[in-house]
């Protein structure tokens, strides 16, 4: 009877002290940290800056020399080539500028181990943090402490993120969608039919692609045609190559006067070139994917355009307008914000869950310069 | 040739053929591509892999019950095999390559069979665990990322056994060799399971186990064989998908059981064991195969399809059902007619 009470008053005792765990990693804040989990509550202990506060730039203006900051750039996983591209970017702006930058990923990629880099970035006083969110509903409570220690927070690929003073973007995905529909028309000619690929119908941003493609050939591309009577999307891939290759071959056997195809997951495209490889069809494939997977396709022709924004540049811009922030720049509401690198120059506000800064950043790779992209 | 009429309503597997049957000749009519020699060799190219995955989940149901964890010891195991090509660098034939995966399937497969076996778990229960611990060692441990294969397999990989074109369309399509490993073990399996005393002993101890061990089947030793040889048979799998997608695709095996299941149960394997033949779960994995592969063909829109595939399970599985609600009112008629 003794033993199970103490085995109970064991376990109480680990669930409490793994739950302070995790509110209190900080240990030097003051900041009430029940307050920390949501961002709409007005936090008015005194010290603490008010909501409003906290997402006003000016405040985040530095006193120290540039050369004493610190701007930490967290991704969503170290190890992977696009990361690394991104790296190259950081560290460029850090050899220009002089500024101490710094680029962590978390030791696995999940939305935890990410978590603990940002504590721990915190804790080391950097100046500011850019971030790639795993998941952004998992970092609200430790982006808004580093924000309430005057630290700047910028992101990237996070429109729902709540707790950024700016979130940036290389392109909306009406203008991915128009600009993949204006590759594939010019390689088509302008005219005749086209399939396009999703991973799957439940996939927002895919959709969004996908819609967006169609739109851009109703207004723009009068004598092309999406087969199966406009039905969007034409296929799934599943997220799998094998299917897209499967998928790509039927609708090719379906529609054997088909001159175009688009694929918006990274498995699409392999697949749907696989396809029209092995029949041996003059298809134009177009679609969204890494250079490094895509290579071997876009120099046998098969994919004749990759369209992607590039890594190196995002990593780019999130320090330079974090710079710019801690060195006082007017700012104001980031409209019209001008990055200095091309596709960033004139920045466009899009107000929603955050101030999200949207560029006209979207790249294109054919035979010609993929050599140039290695991730 | 009556009685054989009445053997043949009997069967599940005969309706299951007719459904294919009326099917195709329906998308024939709409697309007017069916019957292409080109789809036709697609088709069996695409029922490579689930026919396979389809041996395992038969021989699970018929003798124990369901088995989910193969999609993931073909990830496991085929990868295993892969980086060990790669890191001996070993570049001789391909089978080596097979038999190196099917040792660490059977070792997956020995696990399984050891936990379900030795504490007598359910077996979608262990088998939904080491799911999930071979996938945390193949994504967590190993970090396994997509990669090109090693000379070997890619050599093996553009071998083909059939190559055909159509006339009218100049479309051609490839039946890959992977296509003989299939007969294989389809062949292999058929003898086993009907004319050795250990193929009848996987039907008796799914059928009643109880009664199995009395009539002096070693219970223990027949499930535990079958997880292995399960183990088995998914590492062949998983090569044979690699090996014809040209690339080891980590992340593209889960959730592949749940279609092999539902083709398996159309071919008239039964939930509660015991029943279920190969020539049924061939016809099964068909009847999906063709029916994912030609919606397309036929014009029917990504939305339309799901509810189309969902409403050939549904009424394939409702088959046994008809079959006995129809057998039970025979039986009562030829009772009627005996006392008459």
């Amino acid at each position: 009877m003794k033993k199970r009470l103490f085995t109970v008053m064991l376990i109480a005792a680990m669930a409490a002290t793994a739950l302070t765990g995790c509110g209190g990693s900080g240990g030097t804040v003051d900041t009430s940290s029940d307050s920390a989990g949501s961002a709409d509550t007005t936090t008015s202990e005194e010290g603490v800056e008010t909501d409003g506060d906290r997402f006003e730039v000016a405040n985040y203006k530095s006193d120290k020399d540039k050369s004493e900051w610190t701007i930490a750039v967290i991704t969503k996983d170290n190890t992977a080539a696009w990361f690394k591209r991104m790296e190259t970017g950081v560290n460029e702006f850090g050899s220009e500028t002089g500024i101490n930058v710094i680029q962590k990923g978390p030791a696995n990629a999940d939305a935890a181990s990410q978590v603990e880099v940002v504590d721990n970035m915190i804790d080391q006083g950097v100046d500011a943090i850019c971030i790639v969110p795993i998941d952004p509903g998992a970092l609200e409570a430790s982006l808004q402490r580093a924000m309430e220690q005057g630290i700047v927070v910028i992101s990237h690929e996070a429109s729902n993120l709540e707790n950024t003073l700016f979130d940036t973007e290389a392109f909306t995905a009406e203008d991915f969608g128009a600009a993949i529909m204006d590759s594939l028309a010019e390689d088509m000619g302008e005219e005749g039919k086209y399939a396009m690929m999703v991973a799957y119908t439940t996939s927002t941003t895919h959709m969004e692609y996908a819609n967006a493609q169609f739109n851009r050939q109703q207004e723009a591309y009068p004598n092309m045609e999406l087969v199966n009577g406009g039905a969007i999307p034409t296929c799934e891939s599943e997220e799998s190559v094998d299917t897209a290759y499967e998928r790509a071959k039927e609708v090719l056997k379906a529609n054997p006067d088909l001159k175009g195809f688009t694929g918006v997951a990274s498995t699409d495209c392999p697949g749907i070139a696989k396809a029209v490889e092995e029949l041996g069809l003059d298809v134009k494939v177009v679609g969204v994917g890494t250079p490094n997977e895509f290579k071997p396709y876009v120099n046998s022709g098969t994919i004749t355009k990759v369209k992607l924004w590039d890594p190196r540049v995002s990593g780019y811009v999130m320090c330079k307008l974090a710079s710019d922030i801690l060195a006082g720049e007017e700012i104001g509401d980031g409209n019209g914000y001008n990055a200095g690198i091309e596709g960033y120059e004139n920045m466009v506000l899009s107000e929603g869950t955050n101030r999200c800064l949207l560029g006209q950043a979207d790249i294109t790779l054919t035979a010609d310069n993929i050599d140039e992209y290695d991730f | 040739m009556k009685n054989l009429m009445n053997k043949l309503i009997k069967q599940t597997e005969f309706w299951v053929f007719m459904i294919i049957i009326v099917l195709a000749l329906l998308i024939q009519a709409r697309s007017g591509a069916f019957f292409a020699n080109n789809n036709i060799v697609d088709i069996m190219r695409s029922m490579i892999c689930p026919a396979l995955y389809a041996v395992c989940a038969l021989l699970a149901f018929v003798s124990t019950g369901p088995d989910v964890s193969f999609p993931l010891i073909a990830a496991l195991s085929s990868y295993l095999a892969i980086v060990i090509t790669y890191g001996t660098g070993y570049d001789g034939p391909w089978f080596v390559v097979y038999l190196i995966g099917m040792f660490f399937g059977a070792l997956m497969g020995a696990l399984n069979g050891f936990i379900i076996v030795k504490y007598k778990f359910p077996s979608l229960i262990v088998t939904l665990g080491t799911s999930s611990l071979f996938s945390g060692i193949l994504l967590g441990a190993f970090e396994a990322e997509r990669m090109e294969l090693p000379d070997t397999l890619q050599r093996f990989g553009s071998m083909n056994l059939l190559t055909v074109s159509n006339e009218k369309t100049g479309l051609g399509s490839a039946l890959p060799m992977t296509f003989l490993i299939l007969i294989v073990v389809y062949l292999i399996a058929y003898a086993v399971l009907n004319f050795t005393m250990v193929g009848r002993g996987v039907y008796a101890i799914g059928g009643d186990e109880i009664s199995a061990e009395r009539a002096g089947f070693d219970v223990k030793k027949i499930r535990f064989g079958i997880f292995v040889i399960n183990g088995m048979i998914a590492a062949v799998a998983g090569l044979c998908y690699s090996v014809m997608s040209m690339k080891y695709l980590p992340t593209e095996f889960a959730g592949g059981e749940m279609v092999v299941i539902a083709a398996i149960v159309l071919g008239g394997a039964r939930l509660t064991g015991g029943v279920g033949t190969l020539k049924g779960c061939l016809l099964g994995t068909l009847l999906l195969t063709m029916v994912t592969n030609s919606l397309i063909l036929a014009g029917i829109s990504v939305y339309w399809q799901k509810v189309f595939i969902g409403g050939i399970i549904i009424i394939g599985t409702a088959i046994p059902a008809i079959q006995y609600f129809l057998g039970g009112s025979r039986g009562k008629k030829v009772k009627g007619g005996e006392a008459a």
